[in-house]
């Protein structure tokens, strides 16, 4: 049967209303942004903490800070914490990274009272019940025992080593000892010089009504709290060789990774870099997913993207491949990357690009919950909310010539990390 | 509350439209009829393979994806034992896009053996990536098959074998085509910035000349009642004991459905939920122990899976999780538990329904389900449950007579 013939006109993304959040502060001066609009009563609080690795004097000590905050407060246990915080419809969620600890609360705006002295509990007197913490560390240790045997987190590991160094906050990775050498003291100090006491930053998305500044007073507002500076640690130092290949017995398939450090969000080439980015491997369409996917059918999915740290960023490339196709995979890597510095994008493939990243901003902002994510980007980059607006016309105005000159300046394989996990020959080779 | 507007197309197409005119985008949702129970037992993986082949070009589309990012959106696809959704999120205004995208490959695949050959392999890379390669990669493999004996929910999603995958042949995909991919067998929901009534209009366009298939009749094979317990140890190279029990449940439209997903929750939802506290934060004899059912339109499956605390016997932990179910067995849930599992279904269908695309994806699937006024009651179906529910059911599905176990050994730690 035959469809009408006359195909559906495009029409440009003309308009997108990045409605920016609202600014206030506490009356300590914690900064606090409100994204205002939800059908229902439900709110999402983010309460965003310099309390990840940077901010740490051990190794693994702000992962296990963050994991085991909710285990325990003075006055309350684990199980009074939670039972309190589920009893309400609510979710607490704490995760930390890199450079930050972050609280995520989602729940029902009426109940918001009932939680405060649970909440209090634990940002200001966690108390890290020694038992919980020897479970933790037990359960680590045999949690990494099923990691290590995966040629993905491998690949993680050894890519973040090399471009940071062992000892960088960045690039050490935990082992069973380093679990073991966790003690109660070491998470306790490091809450109270955190959570207990830096200044973190707010956004609430969701319905924003009367009793949520009452309640943020009352949960941060009350005391002073400090800027918190790093602890000092060796400078990220890359390695000096460029390949590691290391072979796993029994693998089936390789995980293969580029990677080299790249400019911050606020450098100035860093959102046409982000085009750039996109066209190589930053969506389905991309160039590495057309040719070693959809071409070749090496792989289930090859990515690129950019890390985004306070410290220093980098750019990647990942995927997993079958264990004969290793090397032809990576071969295409370099084509493609040799590709982009040597020819000129088209024009069409560039308006695909284009609308494709315009379509993704405007579902970026869609809403208060996506827009929240959005301003905790622009936050963490230390960028100004006129960001979106600025992506936005760098994207609309980037030329084939600017996406070149690029590709020679940062997609050169001079400073390219290689690393794969699974290499296909029993010898590690170390080039 | 989500209003929304029903239409059928006079060759079946179901059409749910919903109105949010607070967003700028549009998310299409094309849901098929079709999933893993309804493959041939000597070519399983096959509807899994089918979706990636929807990518692979139609008869006016060579690449759908292109078209689609040039439209400013994005989209993926995901296969289930039961269904297998499309689904398609762009800025409203080009819909129509959308649309024609979805109508061009309901119409007309383009049965390339080239297509067929990459999607072969990436499904296999896949089958490698996420089945082989994984330490109990395979573990839903063997409980499937311990717990059904003839329905098809006996294999999973990806296949029984690689071989079934690998031996696909083009007259397969064309089959499967003409019996499964017409409008009749399908729903199409949109939601975001549009109008109902544009909506119907490019739907009738686009879809309306399409024609219908044969009718869908399943006829497929009931499980019998187990009436002894199962028990399979495996023996590999994983670090860590683990543990699965399975217990066949109603299906999804069965009365009894709310309060088996509440009795799961009691056991096992959040931090708070008794498992987790009792036997890994209390008593460690696990170092991870959740349960949660499987939710099939067919009968389902309750199942709990742990990982053995290191060093702990194994029999003593077993015993203690057998305690605790027996606790659900005869005594009620309190008061404050009950009310925990009510406020939690509230958010988390107010959180649920923030998304246009969530809110599509819902329609079409409680459509298919029979009925896409549920997205709007089944909060009152889980607030109507009552402590004596949770163990009545209790009683019927966690009897030890149709539990299948699971022991998932590691070698090192068998030696030693």
């Amino acid at each position: 049967m035959a469809l009408p013939t006359t195909i559906p006109l495009l029409k440009p993304v003309t308009q997108a209303h990045f409605v920016y959040p609202e600014r206030q502060e506490l009356s300590n001066g914690i900064a606090l942004y409100t994204l205002d609009g939800a059908a229902d009563d439900i709110i999402r609080l983010e309460l965003v903490f310099p309390a990840g690795r940077r901010y740490e004097r051990s190794y693994g000590v702000s992962a296990a800070a963050a994991k085991l905050m909710t285990e325990g407060a003075e006055g309350y246990s684990g199980a009074d914490i939670a039972g309190t915080i589920e009893r309400y419809g609510a979710s607490l969620k704490v995760r930390g990274g890199f450079d930050y600890t972050s609280l995520q609360l989602h729940g029902l705006n009426r109940f918001l009272p009932q939680m405060l002295p649970v909440l209090q509990g634990l940002i200001y007197r966690a108390s890290y019940p020694e038992k919980e913490c020897a479970n933790y560390i037990r359960n680590n240790r045999q949690k990494i025992r099923i990691r290590e045997q995966k040629v993905d987190y491998l690949a993680d590991n050894a890519l973040r080593k090399v471009l940071y160094g062992p000892e960088h906050p960045y690039g050490y990775h935990m082992t069973g000892e380093r679990f073991s050498e966790l003690s109660r003291e070491q998470l306790l100090e490091h809450h109270r010089r955190t959570i207990a006491a830096a200044q973190p930053f707010v956004i609430a998305a969701g319905r924003i009504g009367d009793e949520l500044n009452p309640f943020l007073e009352q949960l941060l507002g009350q005391s002073p709290r400090s800027v918190l500076q790093p602890v000092k640690h060796p400078a990220a130092q890359a390695d000096k060789v460029r390949l590691m290949h290391l072979h796993k017995e029994n693998s089936v398939q390789s995980a293969i990774r580029f990677a080299k450090p790249i400019m911050a969000k606020n450098h100035p080439d860093y959102q046409a870099f982000f085009v750039l980015n996109t066209i190589l491997g930053g969506y389905f369409g991309s160039r590495l997913m057309s040719n070693i996917r959809e071409d070749k059918g090496y792989t289930y999915g090859i990515y690129s993207g950019i890390t985004h740290l306070d410290e220093a960023s980098y750019f990647y490339i990942s995927s997993e491949v079958g264990l004969p196709v290793c090397q032809a995979a990576i071969a295409e890597v370099y084509a493609e990357m040799q590709r982009l510095r040597e020819e000129l994008v088209s024009e069409e493939e560039l308006e695909l690009v284009r609308n494709y990243l315009l379509g993704t901003i405007l579902g970026s902002i869609d809403g208060p919950f996506r827009s929240a994510d959005t301003v905790r980007g622009i936050l963490q980059g230390g960028l100004s909310m006129d960001f979106v607006q600025e992506l936005i016309n760098t994207i609309r105005a980037i030329t084939p010539v600017q996406l070149q000159e690029l590709a020679q300046r940062y997609l050169g394989v001079e400073d390219l990390f290689e690393v794969v996990v699974g290499w296909p020959e029993a010898e590690v080779s170390l080039l | 509350m989500i209003s929304y507007h029903h239409h059928t197309l006079a060759n079946g197409l179901k059409i749910l439209v919903h109105e949010d005119p607070s967003s700028p985008m549009a998310a299409v949702n094309l849901l098929y009829d079709v999933g893993a129970r309804d493959e041939d037992p000597g070519r399983t993986g096959f509807a899994h393979l089918f979706e990636h082949l929807m990518f692979g070009g139609s008869a006016g589309v060579p690449e759908f994806d292109t078209v689609l990012q040039r439209a400013g959106g994005n989209n993926n696809a995901y296969t289930t034992n039961d269904l297998t959704n499309y689904y398609d999120v762009l800025p409203a205004v080009n819909l129509e896009t959308a649309l024609w995208l979805e109508a061009d490959r309901m119409n007309l695949l383009d049965f390339s053996e080239r297509s067929l050959d990459v999607q072969r392999k990436v499904v296999c890379e896949e089958f490698k990536e996420h089945y082989i390669n994984q330490p109990y990669g395979d573990v839903w493999h063997k409980l499937r098959a311990l717990v059904y004996t003839v329905h098809p929910y006996r294999w999973p999603t990806i296949g029984l074998e690689l071989s079934h995958v690998e031996e696909a042949s083009l007259d397969d995909v064309r089959n499967f085509f003409y019996r499964f991919y017409r409008p009749n067998n399908a729903i199409l929901a949109v939601a975001g910035g549009v109008k109902t009534s544009e909506v119907i209009e490019l739907a009738e366009k686009w879809f309306g000349q399409i024609e219908r298939g044969p009718a869908n009749e399943r006829k497929l094979p009931a499980e019998p009642v187990q009436s002894k317990a199962r028990h399979l140890i495996v023996e590999a190279d994983v670090p860590v004991d683990m543990l699965y029990r399975a217990w066949p449940m109603c299906d999804r439209k069965h009365p009894d459905y709310y309060a088996t997903d509440l009795l799961s929750d009691m056991l096992s939802a959040g931090e708070s939920g008794r498992l987790h506290r009792r036997l890994v934060m209390e008593n460690e004899f696990f170092s991870d122990l959740e349960a949660y059912i499987t939710a099939s339109f067919d009968d389902g499956l309750f199942v709990i899976e742990g990982k053995f605390a290191e060093g702990v016997d194994r029999g003593e932990a077993e015993a203690a999780l057998e305690a605790e179910l027996e606790l659900v067995r005869t005594q009620f849930v309190s008061t404050e538990e009950l009310e925990k599992a009510r406020n939690q279904s509230e958010a988390s269908e107010a959180f649920g329904n923030v998304s246009v695309l969530g809110k599509a994806m819902k329609l079409a699937y409680y459509e298919l389900l029979g009925n896409a006024a549920l997205i709007n009651e089944e909060i009152e179906q889980y607030r109507r449950v009552s402590a004596e529910d949770i163990q009545r059911v209790a009683r019927e599905v966690l009897r030890p007579e149709r539990c299948s176990t699971l022991h998932y050994l590691s070698k090192q730690a068998v030696l030693s």
